[in-house]
């Protein structure tokens, strides 16, 4: 009776942290994608999608916001469509996008004191710095005249 | 007894486990919404051109033009990065031609650049910025701003499991070029794909195909980077939307 009991807290333990490493890699997969932050309907049927890519391009900058068009009506998958333009931020509001004659949204980008602390981290050897998103705030706009006019995408 | 002492320990150390991953999850999501105390009033106007306190450096009005050093300021001292040696551009200094920032038209600063890398970037860059100003109609270019997102970063290309040349100090990431004249009026020059038309266009495509001219002919086509830049899809050596806001300059390992 004692050893079932210990086994089958053995089984307990040993399952759970497998669920957890399980969880671990589905999250890291996830913090690749493409995540939606606004769609917004245009005439003739178009759709414009603002889109934040997870994974940053550049250094200090974790994001990069993508403008994206669909011609051909609303889609599910707006991760596949074409990137019209992007930039890179080191975070964004998401409720701050605003639309009217263009797309708007309150972003954060890294201060250049951030990036000097870091390389002189570096510097003086220390292995692991980390660049800090203590931020400046810019409004990012993206133009929304001309989309679709020439296009099939 | 026993049974009962090991149950309980069993359940602590299980809590502990899942406490320790749940925070870890957090911290590799990098949530969008970390700025969560950053209040915004719905008629938030953002400040036109937000200036940063640790401004060190402003470009002189008046450039004297001959007495400026054709070069960027490597300093002498090696530092041991994760993949080799390189040494320290210093973007603040006033008497050479090359000076620079990271993400500011302003703000000067310090970034790694490979020894090779500097070396090219000393022999050719400036003759490439002023070549590319003429071929634009801006003339007289004495001296030249780099806003920069940075050189070093230890990181695997996108998409890819190859380093990146950024990990070895062998590249630039380029926002905007400020062109300064002998009369001290700055020029800027933007990257971003929205920007690239008229004149900046001109500057962008000829910069590019400047440099690519001073790759050395051991960078073929089918090596990484061989052209030494890659820009956005619009422009005239091609890219991807990955660069469609700075221009990467680098030094292949083509190269050398």
């Amino acid at each position: 009776m004692k050893n079932s009991i210990l086994i089958f807290f053995t089984i307990f333990i040993f399952s759970f942290s497998a669920s957890a490493e399980e969880k671990m890699k589905i999250i890291a997969k996830n913090s690749f994608n493409v995540r939606l932050l606004k769609k917004i309907p245009l005439a003739g049927g178009h759709f414009v999608y603002l889109t934040v890519r997870d994974e940053g391009h550049v250094l200090g900058q974790n994001f990069l916001v993508q403008l994206r068009a669909s011609c051909k009506g609303e889609v599910d998958d707006f991760s596949s469509l074409k990137i019209l333009d992007s930039i890179s931020v080191c975070n964004l509001k998401p409720e701050s996008v605003k639309t009217n004659k263009n797309l708007t949204a309150l972003a954060f980008l890294s201060k250049s004191a951030n990036i000097n602390k870091y390389y002189e981290d570096i510097s003086n050897g220390k292995t692991e710095p980390n660049v800090d998103c203590n931020a400046k705030t810019e409004i990012l706009k993206f133009s929304l005249k001309n989309i679709c006019l020439n296009s099939n995408s | 007894m026993q049974i009962l002492k090991f149950c309980f320990l069993s359940l602590i150390l299980a809590s502990i486990t899942s406490c320790s991953f749940q925070e870890l999850t957090v911290a590799s999501l990098g949530s969008i919404d970390n700025f969560d105390d950053t209040e915004i009033d719905d008629d938030f106007v953002p400040p036109e051109d937000e200036k940063e306190e640790e401004i060190v450096d402003e470009p002189s009005p008046v450039i004297p033009g001959d007495t400026l050093k054709n070069t960027f300021f490597i300093e002498q001292q090696s530092f041991n990065l994760a993949h080799g040696p390189s040494k320290r551009w210093d973007g603040c200094r006033q008497n050479h031609k090359s000076s620079g920032g990271y993400n500011s038209d302003l703000s000067c600063g310090r970034a790694f650049i490979e020894d090779k890398f500097g070396k090219n970037l000393n022999q050719i860059f400036f003759k490439c910025v002023f070549d590319a100003s003429n071929e634009a109609k801006y003339t007289n270019i004495q001296k030249i701003f780099i806003n920069h997102l940075g050189s070093y970063n230890d990181r695997t290309a996108r998409n890819s499991t190859r380093l990146s040349h950024h990990a070895y100090a062998r590249a630039l990431d380029i926002k905007n070029f400020n062109l300064i004249d002998a009369k001290g009026n700055n020029f800027k020059i933007s990257t971003l794909l929205r920007d690239y038309k008229g004149q900046q266009a001109i500057f962008y495509d000829s910069f590019r195909q400047c440099w690519k001219q001073s790759m050395p002919s051991s960078c073929k086509p089918g090596n990484s980077e061989h052209e030494g830049s890659v820009g956005h899809n619009s422009s005239k050596l091609g890219g991807n939307t990955l660069h469609n806001d700075h221009i990467h300059l680098s030094f292949p390992l083509c190269a050398g």
